[in-house]
């Protein structure tokens, strides 16, 4: 264990790291702030009569369970903006005293984009669900009518997820939606976890120390071991980081953390997540696939730069080779073809392609979903590769003693 | 001069620069010959007629060539009215068969060129709208070259590995102390610094070169004299520059954003000395850029990345449409003076970066030769491991070649023990199955389930295989505001009737606006013809959209995309090996897809005509518009309906007649 500190301590706790850490933090954080600057429509001052004061102000009167009251007291005070607005001839002043923003066409917007659109959504997401769940019902009778064994069996477990679903509740979803979005900090994660990595065998190999390491009772497997510890440590530790600054940063820049609590499913680009989590559970689960993901891709840089006589070669190679993952994995996030999307350890990284879409892959004629696969998948290969690293580590064959062993 | 050939020596060969620099011309070379597709398709299929039109229009547009235009449009429109009038006339028995051939003739020679013409009208329409600097010329070469003068991602790599590997392989065994009290330890900063910068800019040059012979030998660059404009990619752009003159602004571009990234390095080399930390310094200085800031403000900054994307210092600005229809800028034009601040700025950074370097430099001198690692033989093995395992996955599932009855204006498809009927009014296909109830083709529940943009586009029933067409728009990304970011993607899945098992066998986006990782770019318009597709059908080789007014071949394996030169505003049939299709003169005519040959069957005249499991039946227009029969090679022609009908359809295995007298549709038994 305490080799395993000592190999941490020395591949990770160095200034070069650190400062990456806290200047991808900053950009990140940059990056979050201009999301909401760019995307939030709400981002348009403080002033009495923006959106943000005039947002928040309504927020109050209509958040929490939907019910037929509150639908009321909204269409009642959209319809007739609605009207008056439908042919384009309402009054175009923006100082219009009777309206909200100062200006009716803004009023209407507002309470389209953030109010009557989200709630309906919410509303109609019950039903919209229930009949997937029927219709799930009804294939599975008709596969188990044909003798389809697999596809009964699918149908049967799209009617498990989809039974049932309702969203009861009205949230400020937006904060939310741009969070489950958001993936840049994925570029960095990639960065710096192919940064902390590209030098854990390399680097003894330039100075020489690995022959040195290996005259040690220590050296030889154990160090190898106690390096893919820590980097098993370290990659998680990245993503774990940027998983939690993301979230931070959406919350700070947004200035609320209101809607963590809805099912994942009210946000529309989720309508169709395989699971049933709050949104900050599934930031949790996202976040433990993107360390998954990033563990398996590390055992392959390490993998790749097992026989580097400097960092260099092994860099710039696992460089194109990440190049080569995130971009297939990319154009293949929207596809059909699900296998190509389970093999490719980017979509675990991003996440979206794996849990917006409830896609079952046909493992030994069982239905499994294609976010389980794909972990199961990578874990798989991520201790195959270790354990190949771990087997192929140089031994002092002139200790007699531990070659015995 | 001899320390520069030891420096060569060194860094080329001893450190592998030079395979380095060999690997990215072949995989940027491999790439783009790989993945190259015309930015206008209809342009490039049709390029002996367009470039008839183009003898008539080359240049810039007077009103000569105005006038012209408006003329064979005219003309083309009369042409097509003057055969059918022609044809109606002469199958009624009006008029003889030499007048009919006479204007047939002259008809034909209207329409030779008309889908040439087509394709020149769309650029008449574009240049048009701003005359003065757009002209005429076949753009398909130079929108190709100019837009791949761009990120490459190749030469980014080998940019950080030469730099990198420079000075980091002194500090590496600690040679740059021994090297600062030789004499000649500037001399060889120097050199390494001309190395690094003269193989960079020889790396672009090459590459730039290979495009140009690439695009000159594809598409041919005709007449660089021409504004830029004239290309659509930079219709809007206010720089007065020919094509030449902008290929070449372009590659000189990114040759200085390749020189401007290795002095960079350098230096970030010379500074921190460690091989990942440069290597990584100049991945995310590039990278992070190109990801994280929208694409105006690249071009704004005096980093290698806007000098390495060099186009979008070309382009003119880019409008999107708001919500409430208003414009809003997405890429606001580069001006000049904000280009020479950004350049100004970029190259004093440079000489500083060089400067700095040479400045900190050190000396190498009697570096050991690094021994190489790895047998040669590796790569090799590698290499075949990775083709062995490719192959099965290109390797397609061959089917075999087996007869079916299709025919596109077919309401209702059978197989073995179920039907595929479609409904006109919702667009709904539904599959009935002997023993079962009723269900619609694509039975997963999600599918429309959420969104609005999903549909079933058409369908082929093939023994006990229905094959179906579906449509899907989505988001890329759920967010307000990012203008490019919906697609529609077509797939064609393959549905056992037995098993009820699904496969996607065919895939594609249809836009040519695209986006990846937030990077949006363009992609030709090959597959602009998807969203038009009415019905398809296939075979082992092959997938056969049926357009507007054409077929579309896609070679299943290849992906390769060919226009058939059929016109498709009738009925096509289709027997697992021949298309039949009706022709502009109304006769029957056979296109084998295996011998792509046309051939007529028999002298069949045909007002419509369908496929049934024995032959042909059709719409006889030479004998008073009677309903006969015969075998598929035109033979043995028997008539089964005297009366003048309209229109035969053969579904479910009956025949239908429609009548000419009452529009009535009555059953034939054969």
């Amino acid at each position: 264990m305490r080799l395993v500190w000592y190999e941490f301590a020395k591949l990770f706790c160095r200034r070069s790291v650190l400062v990456l850490f806290v200047l991808f933090s900053v950009i990140n954080l940059a990056k979050i702030y201009s999301e909401w600057d760019a995307y939030s429509f709400l981002a348009d001052g403080g002033g009495e009569r923006s959106w943000h004061t005039v947002y928040w102000q309504l927020y109050d009167q209509y958040r929490g369970p939907i019910a037929p009251e509150k639908v009321q007291r909204l269409l009642a005070t959209w319809q007739p903006l609605a009207q008056a607005t439908a042919d384009m001839t309402a009054n175009t002043a923006t100082d219009d005293a009777n309206s909200l923003t100062g200006n009716l066409y803004s009023d209407r917007n507002l309470l389209e984009k953030y109010f009557i659109d989200p709630m309906r959504y919410c509303y109609e997401y019950g039903d919209r669900a229930a009949s997937v769940a029927e219709k799930a019902r009804q294939n599975a009778e008709a596969a188990a009518q044909a003798g389809a064994l697999y596809q009964q069996r699918e149908s049967a477990a799209l009617y498990q997820i989809y039974a049932g679903r309702t969203v009861p509740d009205f949230a400020y979803t937006e904060m939310a939606n741009y969070y489950l979005n958001y993936d840049f900090s994925l570029v960095l994660v990639l960065l710096l976890g192919l940064y902390g990595v590209a030098g854990i065998f390399v680097e003894e190999r330039e100075t020489q120390m690995d022959r040195l390491l290996l005259t040690n009772p220590n050296g030889g497997s154990r160090t190898v071991l106690a390096k893919l510890m820590a980097a098993s440590g370290f990659l998680p530790l990245v993503t774990t980081w940027f998983s939690l600054l993301d979230l931070a940063g959406f919350g700070a820049a947004f200035g609320t953390l209101e809607g963590l609590d809805l099912p994942v499913y009210a946000i529309p680009s989720f309508a169709e997540a395989p699971i049933d989590l709050s949104v900050l559970q599934f930031a949790v689960l996202a976040a433990a696939l993107r360390s998954g993901g990033l563990w398996a891709l590390g055992m392959v840089w390490l993998a790749v730069s097992l026989r580097g006589r400097n960092a260099l070669v092994p860099l710039v190679a696992n460089f194109a080779l990440t190049a080569a993952l995130v971009i297939g994995g990319a154009s293949a996030a929207y596809s059909h073809f699900v296998w190509a999307k389970a093999l490719d350890p980017y979509s675990l990284l991003a996440g979206r392609p794996l849990l917006a879409q409830t896609e079952f892959l046909d493992i030994g004629g069982f239905p499994v979903l294609s976010w389980q696969a794909a972990l199961a998948i990578s874990l798989v290969a991520g201790l195959a590769i270790a354990a190949v690293i771990y087997l192929l580590s140089p031994r002092n064959t002139y200790c007699p003693i531990r070659r015995l062993r | 001069m001899m320390v520069l050939a030891y420096e060569w020596k060194k860094l080329m060969i001893g450190q592998r620069g030079l395979a380095c620099l060999l690997a990215a011309l072949v995989v940027s070379g491999v790439w783009l010959a790989a993945t190259e597709q015309p930015q206008n398709i209809a342009m490039q299929e049709h390029r002996s007629d367009y470039a008839w039109c183009l003898e008539r229009l080359d240049g810039a547009l007077n009103d000569q060539k105005e006038a012209w235009l408006q003329d064979e449009s005219e003309a083309i429109t009369e042409a097509k009215a003057a055969r059918a009038e022609a044809q109606e006339s002469y199958y009624s028995g009006l008029t003889s068969a030499e007048d009919y051939e006479s204007a047939a003739a002259r008809a034909g020679e209207v329409l030779a060129h008309e889908r040439g013409f087509d394709a020149a009208f769309q650029q008449y329409l574009y240049v048009s709208e701003n005359p003065t600097n757009r002209y005429f010329l076949e753009t398909n070469g130079w929108a190709g070259l100019l837009s791949v003068q761009t990120l490459d991602f190749a030469v980014l790599l080998a940019v950080l590995y030469l730099a990198a590997a420079a000075f980091c392989s002194e500090y590496a065994c600690q040679m740059d102390a021994l090297l600062r009290t030789t004499p000649e330890g500037r001399a060889s900063a120097r050199c390494k610094v001309l190395i690094v910068v003269g193989s960079a800019v020889a790396l672009c040059v090459v590459l730039s070169l290979l495009q140009l012979t690439f695009f000159a030998v594809k598409y041919g660059l005709p007449h660089g004299d021409y504004p830029l404009q004239s290309v659509p990619l930079f219709g809007t752009s206010e720089k007065s520059l020919s094509l030449a003159e902008a290929f070449v602004a372009a590659a000189a571009l990114r040759c200085f954003g390749a020189v401007m990234l290795a002095a960079v390095l350098l230096f970030a080399s010379v500074i921190v000395r460690k091989y990942a930390l440069t290597a990584l310094i100049g991945a995310a200085a590039t990278l992070i850029p190109l990801i994280g800031l929208p694409e105006q403000f690249i071009f704004r900054l005096p980093l290698p990345l806007p000098f390495l994307l060099a186009t979008g210092f070309l382009e003119g600005g880019r409008f999107a449409q708001g919500d409430g229809g208003e414009a809003i800028a997405v890429f606001a034009e580069v001006s000049p003076w904000e280009f020479a601040l950004v350049a100004g700025i970029s190259a004093a950074l440079t000489m500083l970066a060089l400067y700095g370097t040479v400045r900190r430099s050190t000396d190498c001198w009697l570096l050991e030769r690094r021994p190489r690692f790895g047998s040669k033989a590796k790569p090799a093995a590698a290499l075949l491991l990775a083709v062995a395992l490719l192959l099965p996955v290109t390797g397609c599932s061959s089917e075999a070649s087996e007869t079916v009855v299709y025919n596109s204006a077919a309401q209702s498809l059978t197989g073995d023990g179920f039907a595929v009927a479609l409904d006109d009014e919702t667009r709904t296909y539904t599959l009935e199955r002997e023993g079962a109830a009723a269900m619609a083709v694509e039975t997963s529940p999600l599918f429309g389930a959420f969104s609005d943009g999903e549909s079933v586009t058409g369908a082929y029933v093939a023994g006990s295989c229905i094959y179906y067409l579906t449509s899907r728009t989505q988001q890329y990304i759920d967010r307000v505001g990012n203008y490019n970011s919906t697609f529609t993607q077509f797939s064609i899945v393959r549905l056992n009737a037995d098993t009820l098992e699904r496969h996607v066998i065919f895939e594609q986006i249809a836009d040519s606006d695209r986006s990846l990782l937030g990077i949006d770019y363009t992609v030709g318009d090959t597959w602009a013809f998807l969203p038009d597709c009415r019905s398809f059908f296939l075979n082992d080789r092959s997938f056969f959209f049926v357009v507007n007014d054409k077929i579309v071949e896609v070679d299943r394996a290849a992906r390769s995309v060919q226009t058939l030169a059929i016109p498709a505003s009738g009925n096509i049939a289709f027997d697992g090996r021949a298309m039949y299709f009706v022709d502009e003169d109304s006769r029957v005519r056979a296109y084998d897809t295996q011998t792509r040959e046309v051939a007529p069957v028999g002298n069949i005249v045909a007002r419509s005509f369908c496929l049934t499991e024995d032959g042909l039946c059709f719409v006889n227009r030479l004998d008073g518009d009677a309903v006969c029969t015969c075998t598929k090679d035109g033979s043995d022609a028997v008539m089964v309906l005297e009366g003048p009908a309209l229109s035969v359809d053969y579904e479910d295995g009956e025949l239908s007649v429609t009548l000419k007298s009452d529009g009535r549709t009555v059953p034939v038994e054969l």
